[in-house]
């Protein structure tokens, strides 16, 4: 495998069922199969995401877990198809059955903005700083609802109230740099919702916001997607805020899905060995304090796009339970109670992948 | 080292900014970013300091650190008034108290090699011999955990966490008696940041040092501090033992931290819906009551004052315990 990096990375190099797992309940809404995103690195092409393939049911909350260079921010690009220069991108990205991956550029404005809306974790930044919050959400409005400037007006001023924005009215009138930055989270959302999206793009939403302003706002986005049926994919390294917001949980690693779970098997004790030792050394409050105060950690960390070299496990190098086979192949996902795990612990007796 | 009273004692803190009022140009007003906060740091023992953004948090800890004044109030480093030291002897006692910071991309020096920004604090305060240096560098180097050759990188060579030990390191090459630790793990990965706090534990154990840990995040100040002190708006609202803070809060903002910090689905206390209140106006009366579940006709009117408990707690609260 040493000799392969110039190689086209959609390649797949393991047997494996590209076919996404279908979610559990509902229709399936988002559907990304087999999709690597390879970024120059080193001197080659290097797949920073890594024939992922993971599915959004209609109004479901998906997590996408993973730590700086697991490829959550470039999964999330190339679905509404923002990778940047210099990427190759292979694979499929169906929304509702639409295959967005052949989209020409004339097309998205329908979906960016449209049928998915996107939030991000510094909302100072997805704002203009010089137009008022009113001016930017009139600019969703008029993009997606018909009607007068009058008409819209009044829809902005229900769009703030919607995401509890104190006093909408004077709120359409302040300019982002006034507002705290949970109000701005708020506005961001409101714009973001204005066009009735079916799927809602989350990237660490609440990554910038206080403790208590970011419970809030997590609550507030489990409310909006059960009035609304909306599904929301939830990029995120907080797991305190996926054991209770999400419905099922995706666990990145260099690229690769290494877990698919739900959030009350983390508590339980996850599948894969990274996962296991996200969790444990995760800051969260216990309900009886131990005496050791020193975290169970996961040692080394994860080499640069440039420094990874393909074969083995990815995670082997830092992984407290590796063995012989975890040098030289990579693991499938193998099923395992709750979910699928990426890890030859998993691997059933008969060496077949499940 | 003084027998057995506190390393370091603060006393009514205070301290505004001067910040400009909208729209009009020369206008100003006064920020009160610390409205009287008092707290000791033991030996060896390390305070928590949790609160949100406006809370205070950063000031106080610049103000340990002497790298702000505060308007009023007294500090005291081993029983001495750390607060008239200027010049020479000011600089001389710096090595007693070094802070480390969120971002060591921005608090290192990117021209400087890792090395050399560990040698840098044994040449200004005379620590080693020139011909020393070298050693207690790869020492210091090794004490945090990271390997000989780290001496000879950049900072933009190194990763998140690598950099933040070479931070660390550069505050204990003085043998500091206290480190300020401005959220140093807020910016890193989960799996780098507990590296980090393991690391801050041992050598806190090797070394008997004391830390004033300074964090947004609950989960993690429990974790390292011994007691915790909880600001609200520039003032302590609650402070106590880390385990039984969070296990029983008495203040109901301490109750709402360690409800958004756990992740037990269960239905917890929270504070009411609604933005913070700006720090520029502190609401009247107990700074928390437009927020407050509990609040009655009396915390508008009147400010709790930071009353003992008993079990070694204070609280600033009129009803405290009562949230459930």
């Amino acid at each position: 495998m040493k000799g392969d990096s110039g190689a086209p990375p959609a390649r797949p190099r393991s047997p494996e069922s590209a076919a996404s797992v279908p979610p559990p309940t509902g229709a399936t809404l988002l559907s990304v199969e087999d999709l690597t995103v390879a970024l120059p690195a080193g001197g080659a092409l290097r797949p920073a995401v890594d024939r992922v393939s993971l599915a959004v049911a209609a109004g479901e909350s998906l997590a996408l877990v993973g730590e700086s260079g697991s490829g959550k921010t470039q999964l999330l690009r190339a679905i509404v198809g923002l990778s940047p220069e210099g990427a190759r991108v292979s694979g499929r990205v169906r929304l509702g059955g639409r295959d967005l991956r052949s989209l020409p550029e004339s097309a998205w404005g329908s979906v960016r903005g449209g049928d998915i809306g996107t939030v991000f974790q510094e909302p100072a930044s997805a704002l203009d700083p010089v137009r008022t919050i009113g001016a930017q959400l009139d600019e969703a409005l008029a993009l997606h609802a018909p009607g007068g400037r009058r008409a819209r007006r009044a829809k902005a001023i229900e769009a703030l109230g919607a995401v509890s924005f104190p006093d909408p009215e004077s709120g359409l009138e302040a300019y982002p740099h006034r507002l705290s930055g949970g109000l701005r989270q708020r506005a961001c959302l409101a714009i973001a919702l204005a066009s009735g999206p079916r799927l809602l793009l989350a990237d660490e939403p609440t990554a910038s916001l206080d403790a208590t302003v970011a419970l809030e706002i997590l609550e507030l986005l489990g409310r909006l997607r059960r009035e609304r049926g909306m599904a929301v994919l939830l990029v995120t390294h907080d797991l305190a805020a996926v054991a209770r917001h999400a419905d099922r949980v995706v666990v990145l690693y260099a690229g690769r899905v290494v877990e698919e779970s739900r959030p009350e098997e983390l508590a339980r004790g996850a599948a894969h060995p990274y996962t296991r030792g996200l969790w444990r050394s995760a800051p969260r409050l216990e309900a009886s304090p131990s005496a050791e105060r020193r975290y169970e950690t996961i040692p080394g960390y994860l080499a640069d796009l440039s420094a990874r070299r393909p074969g083995g496990c990815a995670f082997a190098p830092r992984c407290p339970e590796r063995f012989a086979p975890c040098q030289t192949r990579e693991p499938a996902l193998y099923a395992v109670d709750g979910g699928r795990a990426r890890c030859f612990l998993h691997e059933p007796a008969a060496g077949a992948p499940a | 080292m003084s027998a057995a009273g506190p390393l370091l004692e603060a006393e009514g803190l205070t301290k505004g900014y001067t910040v400009p009022t909208r729209f009009f140009a020369g206008a100003s007003r006064i920020l009160p970013a610390l409205r009287g906060v008092s707290f000791s740091i033991g030996p060896s023992e390390t305070l928590g300091l949790v609160g949100e953004s406006g809370s205070g948090k950063t000031t106080a800890g610049r103000i340990v650190a002497r790298l702000l004044s505060p308007d009023g109030g007294s500090l005291r480093l081993d029983g001495e008034n750390w607060l008239a030291l200027s010049g020479a002897a000011l600089r001389r006692r710096r090595r007693d108290v070094q802070i480390v910071f969120q971002d060591p991309l921005a608090s290192l020096n990117p021209r400087l090699s890792a090395g050399a920004q560990v040698a840098e604090p044994l040449r200004v305060h005379a620590l080693a011999a020139k011909s020393d240096i070298a050693e207690n560098v790869r020492r210091l180097l090794g004490d945090v955990g990271l390997p000989e050759e780290t001496a000879l990188r950049f900072p933009h060579e190194l990763s998140g966490g690598q950099r933040q030990r070479v931070a660390i390191a550069r505050a204990l090459a003085t043998q500091p008696r206290l480190v300020v630790c401005d959220e140093p793990v807020s910016a890193l990965d989960v799996s780098i940041a507990a590296q980090i706090v393991n690391l801050l534990l041992d050598l806190q154990e090797r070394r008997g040092v004391s830390y004033l840990f300074i964090s947004h995040d609950l989960a993690v100040v429990s974790r390292v501090a011994t007691r915790v002190a909880v600001l609200y708006l520039g003032a302590v609202v609650e402070e106590g033992p880390a385990g039984a803070l969070v296990a029983r809060p008495l203040h109901p903002y301490t109750a709402a931290l360690v409800a958004s910090a756990s992740t037990a689905p269960r239905p917890d206390w929270r504070p009411k819906p609604g933005p913070p209140p700006s720090p520029l106006d502190p609401p009247p009366g107990c700074s928390f009551h437009p927020r407050c579940p509990i609040a009655r006709e009396r915390c508008a009117r009147e400010a709790p004052p930071l009353a003992e408990t008993g079990s070694g707690r204070r609280v600033a609260c009129f009803y405290p315990g009562e949230m459930g």
